[in-house]
């Protein structure tokens, strides 16, 4: 496998964008990314698009329908798609159109519209589910969520704002984010305790907002890149991992496919240590105690110490193991995909010193991206590195 | 991109066998020329003159294609390279093409996208 580079990233501002198109959404991240790489659209061998359910844009096959946008016209071109997974898992189908050698450069671009779903965005899940099993049971994820929650919060007695001060440094970390949708300076825990209960444990500020939006990234391989920059940023690592869509027969307090995909990206990136060695991370944040739950999930910290680091000051941008210091989905905002912006364009930003306002102090030289998503079952994790 | 990859520089003459997408009839014939097998306008020529039949020396879609076996959309595709790979195999019974060793699996996605994938298969070894 050859050596994978970032050259370019682009993200459009997160927020409820009726009067563009998809394609349009796609055309602004494409462009800002090719910009900043300093390329045109000829130099594109090869492109990857990101995309959640059909059902938000409202238009079937909608990976057809983007790819206008996506400066994918002549060019080979797939889509993918694995629920919330997708953000990070289009730029590791990007990563292997590279290292594999079948392409130099690859673009990959996310983008999501949730704002055209009637009459929420919620209704699109509710034909996610197995017709027999669970339909029955007319779920939707915010009562499923409030289980795993509730699970999670039984098993290591965490205490409600433990979790509510996730959503307070998220928004609070998204102050300054050029794209944020919900950034918060003055957001305080009794805010997120005292807002509208929506399924107990699971309140309306422990949840991100959807969005429309879209980001984009160019990979480059190795040997090409430094005709663009002197001071690459290289993915060191990827892994995916699936459990059973029977969520009922495992206990939800450990999201154990996030630590298998976790063990595969730092195997291949020689991490032994993901403690020591990593030193920031995104971690996939659409509910405020799912942050929590995935950095356990990401083996950044014990089972259970997740609450107690938050609560020591541990993963603010200024602590030992900044989380999420792009303000992650809580602050910037939740299009299914497109969150790539925050969980992988972040970890390039940051690594090359770019990311202006929200730029962790020290020497960030490792970060790790993560997504989640299916049916509670799905995760994808990446992780890059200063050159 | 397939053709350059598999070092084939006369698809006409190198390949042996091909299954393309045959959603609609017309669509068969739109591929063999698409992907140089034959020229703009001849598909209908070869067609009537047996020249894509089993015994031709362009054997297309002896599976039956999905005029024949169905149209199943995404399994569709696998079909047709399934298809190759049988035949590359020699298990083919009695749709069996003899000699083939190299073949070409193509499927198209149809509307509105209009893309196309390609996989070329050849016999290994002996």
């Amino acid at each position: 496998m050859r050596d994978v580079a970032v050259i370019g990233a682009g993200m459009t501002v997160f927020r409820r964008r009726m009067l563009e198109t998809g394609k349009e959404l796609s055309f602004l991240a494409t462009k800002m990314a090719m910009e900043e790489a300093g390329i045109e659209k000829k130099d594109i061998d090869m492109v990857v698009m990101g995309s959640a359910p059909d059902a938000f844009d409202g238009i079937h096959m909608k990976g057809e329908n983007l790819s206008d946008g996506a400066a994918a016209a002549g060019k080979p071109y797939m889509r993918v798609f694995n629920g919330g997974g997708t953000g990070v898992f289009a730029p590791i189908a990007g990563w292997w159109h590279v290292a594999s050698g079948v392409a130099d450069i690859a673009l990959v671009v996310c983008e999501e519209k949730m704002g055209s779903c009637y009459p929420h965005p919620q209704t699109a899940f509710r034909h996610i589910w197995d017709p027999i099993l669970d339909r029955p049971l007319n779920p939707n994820l915010v009562w499923l969520f409030a289980m795993e929650m509730n699970r999670y919060m039984t098993v290591y007695n965490i205490k409600k704002e433990d979790i509510a001060r996730v959503a307070v440094k998220n928004k609070r970390n998204a102050v300054g984010h050029p794209c944020a949708q919900l950034p918060d300076e003055k957001i305080t825990i009794e805010d997120v305790l005292n807002s509208e209960v929506m399924a107990w444990p699971v309140q309306r500020l422990d949840i991100s907002p959807p969005s429309d939006g879209a980001s984009a990234l160019i990979f480059c391989s190795a040997d090409k890149v430094r005709q663009f920059t002197d001071d690459p940023v290289f993915v060191s690592g990827v892994g995916w991992n699936i459990d059973s869509t029977m969520w009922t027969n495992r206990d939800l307090y450990f999201p154990q496919y996030v630590a298998n995909a976790a063990k595969m990206a730092y195997k291949m990136a020689h991490i032994n240590n993901p403690r020591k060695e990593i030193d920031f991370a995104e971690p996939y944040d659409p509910f405020d105690y799912k942050e929590l739950h995935h950095m356990e999930g990401l083996l950044l910290c014990k089972k259970g110490e997740a609450p107690i680091l938050t609560r020591e000051g541990v993963t603010e941008r200024d602590g030992d193991m900044p989380m999420c210091p792009s303000g992650g989905l809580m602050g910037v905002g939740n299009p299914i995909s497109a969150t790539m912006g925050q969980k992988v364009c972040e970890l390039y930003w940051q690594l090359a010193g770019k990311a202006g306002k929200r730029q962790i102090p020290g020497d960030p030289r490792i970060g790790v991206g993560q997504a989640w998503g299916d049916i509670m079952q799905m995760g994808t994790v990446i992780v890059m590195r200063r050159g | 991109m397939a053709y350059k990859m598999a070092k084939i520089e006369r698809a006409r003459e190198m390949i042996d066998i091909v299954e393309v997408d045959d959603r609609f009839a017309f669509k068969e014939l739109q591929h063999i020329e698409a992907l140089n097998l034959a020229k703009p306008g001849e598909g209908a020529m070869l067609l009537e003159d047996g020249e894509l039949g089993k015994d031709g020396s362009i054997p297309t879609n002896v599976s039956g294609g999905s005029l024949g076996i169905g149209n199943c959309y995404e399994a569709t595709g696998l079909q047709k390279a399934l298809e190759i790979v049988i035949q590359l195999r020699g298990e083919a019974g009695r749709r069996q093409v003899q000699d083939a060793e190299i073949g070409l699996a193509q499927a198209w996605r149809g509307i509105p996208s209009n893309s196309g994938a390609v996989a070329v298969f050849e016999r290994g070894g002996a």
